[in-house]
């Protein structure tokens, strides 16, 4: 394959479309993930919307409320900025590992309209989704236009080398 | 014995062109100074912050000083198209590098030498009966980094932004030599047994030994470039 | 045409291909299918992208070392393009891990930096690359440029593994290791997104540096044609 006869800007766009569609696939999938696994309400959202069965909420345990035992614990959560909402929580079975009064975290439960209580199942550390948003777009992005410029100038570079006048000495004619 | 005689003579040589007009020890010695005193301000001449910070500040004002002096190092044979000669000339080239490490060696312990004795005064140290072992790391630490120091200079003379790049090439590189001198320094002060900060007398033996074989051995590349 | 530049063209597709496509699995596997780390949380993540960038970056810098040795051997300009390149790919590379490394660091450790001798001796690796590209920028003559840069790279090469000790033992005097980068033990779950996306990055690096030595070949081309240094150049 001749350098000079390098498949042209066209196919090379093609190519690069094709990869930034799989990519952003890729992207779309991990913002449904996201929606499906981490993204929590707060105690106050969920007071609001009061869906029916398994939800999450992230929200920080009330100081004096936390009640623990071998067998469970009891507390009361409320907004991670402060606020008057707060939720009755109950769990049980092995209380979670440094858990204290003022601690943030993630709880997925069954929420108990009639009884204003979430039966905890799960407890998670905190998401900090931002910071892995941030780190991904902040490698992939300049990845992407780096390795885009590179290719592209290479096509150029080649085209602008075929297309050079060499010197040509005085009545020689020009080509 | 014509390599050893290179080295001589070109030590011969820039200990007389440095004699002749003290330029080059006198504003390494007054940059230094500079430094020292700027450095004072920075913070409260209470005893106890004087003993943490003296090895930091003794040293970091020797690596600024060492950074003006040996970025020169290579530039007065620029003139006069000196460095061409020293190409041209049938001696092995690893002697040139060996003589200007020694004539930078020397220019720099007769600085630091100096230097010494205003850091006991301004600062009042008592170290007069530590002064031995701080010698002896003077002298490693000083080597070490005129070893790189000389191989960079003669990289950077003929580029157009040599007192930028000299201090960014050298410093990356000179990082254990600092660290080294600075920990061994704050050992001797203190007046702890030598055998509590050896090892890193013995870096930098190590870095002195493995920086001038390899300077050196890359010192013909770029004289031949 | 030149013998490296042949054989750099030849399999570029193949490296190209492969490199997307272990990357693509690793990013569906990092993002998508792995699990969450059970203390970390979902901040693990970062670390598919880090350690492979990580990796990366260490590869650049021998690649660095060795085509320098084998340039200041064979004197072969496509060899001294390779080294130059290799170094381009090794600032981003090292740039990228430090950034993704302080981007973990604050919500694990709540710190973004701290004087860990890895974390010193990338941010070192970070310099002496830079001072790599500036001096190459700064030199006037192109076969000097070649020559001092391949010093610089070995002697570079020669010194990392002397900072790494050095800080080692500064930083054992002052702190215990209480923060470690090290025995972050990882869960089978997270084995395999780490492992395609290392083996993706070293590929997507073995690409990078391929294409980017065509490009400075060329580019050198282009001013030797337009300075009238050769008249007729067969890019077959």
């Amino acid at each position: 394959m001749k350098l000079g006869e390098r498949r042209s800007l066209r196919h090379l766009y093609l190519r690069w479309g094709v990869m930034l569609l799989v990519l952003c696939l890729i992207l779309v999938g991990g913002v449904a993930r996201y929606y499906r696994d981490v993204s929590a309400l707060s105690p106050e959202q969920l007071m609001r919307q009061r869906p029916e069965g398994l939800v999450r909420v992230m929200g920080r345990v009330k100081a004096g409320t936390l009640n623990q035992s071998h067998e469970g614990s009891t507390f009361e959560l409320t907004g991670t900025e402060g606020g008057v909402t707060s939720i009755l929580v109950r769990h049980q079975g092995k209380p979670y590992e440094n858990m204290r009064a003022l601690k943030v975290l993630v709880i997925e439960g069954e929420w108990d309209t009639g009884r204003m209580a979430l039966s905890a199942l799960n407890f998670r550390p905190l998401p900090n989704y931002g910071f892995v948003t941030a780190a991904y777009l902040l490698s992939m992005i300049p990845l992407v236009l780096f390795l885009f410029h590179m290719e592209r100038s290479i096509l150029l570079l080649s085209i602008l080398i075929k297309e050079e006048k060499g010197y040509q000495p005085l009545g020689v004619e020009q080509t | 014995m014509p390599f050893f005689n290179v080295i001589k003579w070109i030590v011969w040589k820039d200990i007389l062109c440095e004699m002749r007009n003290r330029e080059n020890i006198a504003s390494i010695f007054f940059f230094a100074l500079n430094v020292i005193l700027i450095f004072s301000f920075s913070f409260a001449m209470d005893r106890d912050v004087t003993q943490a910070i003296i090895p930091g500040l003794i040293w970091v004002s020797f690596g600024f000083a060492s950074m003006l002096g040996l970025g020169k190092s290579f530039l007065s044979e620029t003139y006069n198209d000196c460095l061409s000669y020293l190409q041209m000339a049938p001696v092995p080239k690893g002697a040139i590098y060996l003589g200007k490490l020694l004539g930078n060696l020397l220019v720099m312990v007769v600085v630091e030498l100096f230097l010494v004795p205003l850091f006991i005064i301004f600062f009042n140290l008592n170290i007069l009966d530590k002064l031995l072992p701080f010698l002896l790391i003077l002298i490693f630490a000083t080597l070490g980094i005129c070893a790189v120091g000389t191989l960079f200079s003669a990289l950077t003379v003929q580029t157009r932004a040599r007192e930028v790049l000299f201090p960014l090439l050298l410093l990356p590189l000179e990082a254990p030599v600092f660290i080294s001198a600075i920990e061994a320094t704050a050992g001797a002060f203190r007046g702890d047994p030598i055998a509590l900060y050896q090892h890193w007398i013995e870096l930098l033996m190590i870095f002195d030994l493995v920086f001038i074989i390899v300077s050196y051995w890359m010192f013909e590349f770029i004289l031949d470039a | 045409m030149h013998r490296l530049i042949k054989i750099l063209r030849r399999f570029e597709g193949g490296v190209g291909v492969l490199a997307f496509i272990f990357i693509a699995l690793g990013l569906y596997g990092g993002l998508i299918a792995s699990p969450p780390d059970y203390y970390q949380g979902e901040v693990v993540r970062i670390m598919y992208i880090h350690v492979p960038f990580a990796k990366g970056a260490l590869l650049a810098y021998t690649t660095l070392f060795i085509g320098s040795v084998f340039y200041l051997w064979k004197r072969d300009p496509v060899v001294d393009n390779f080294c130059h390149a290799a170094a381009g790919i090794g600032v981003f590379m090292t740039a990228v891990a430090l950034l993704t490394g302080s981007i973990w660091a604050k919500p694990t450790w709540n710190t973004w930096w701290t004087w860990d001798p890895r974390l010193v001796s990338f941010a070192i690796l970070l310099l002496i690359l830079i001072g790599y590209l500036m001096l190459r920028t700064l030199v006037e003559d192109k076969q000097k440029e070649a020559v001092y840069g391949a010093v610089l790279a070995i002697i570079g090469f020669v010194d990392l593994p002397i900072v790494y000790f050095s800080v080692e033992w500064w930083r054992s005097l002052h702190q215990p290791m209480s923060i470690s980068t090290r025995g972050v033990s990882i869960a089978p779950g997270m084995l395999t997104p780490l492992l395609l996306m290392s083996i993706g990055i070293s590929f997507l690096f073995t690409y990078m540096v391929m294409i980017r030595t065509q490009m400075l070949y060329l580019r050198h081309l282009l001013g030797a044609k337009r300075g009238g240094l050769i008249s007729e150049v067969d890019l077959s």
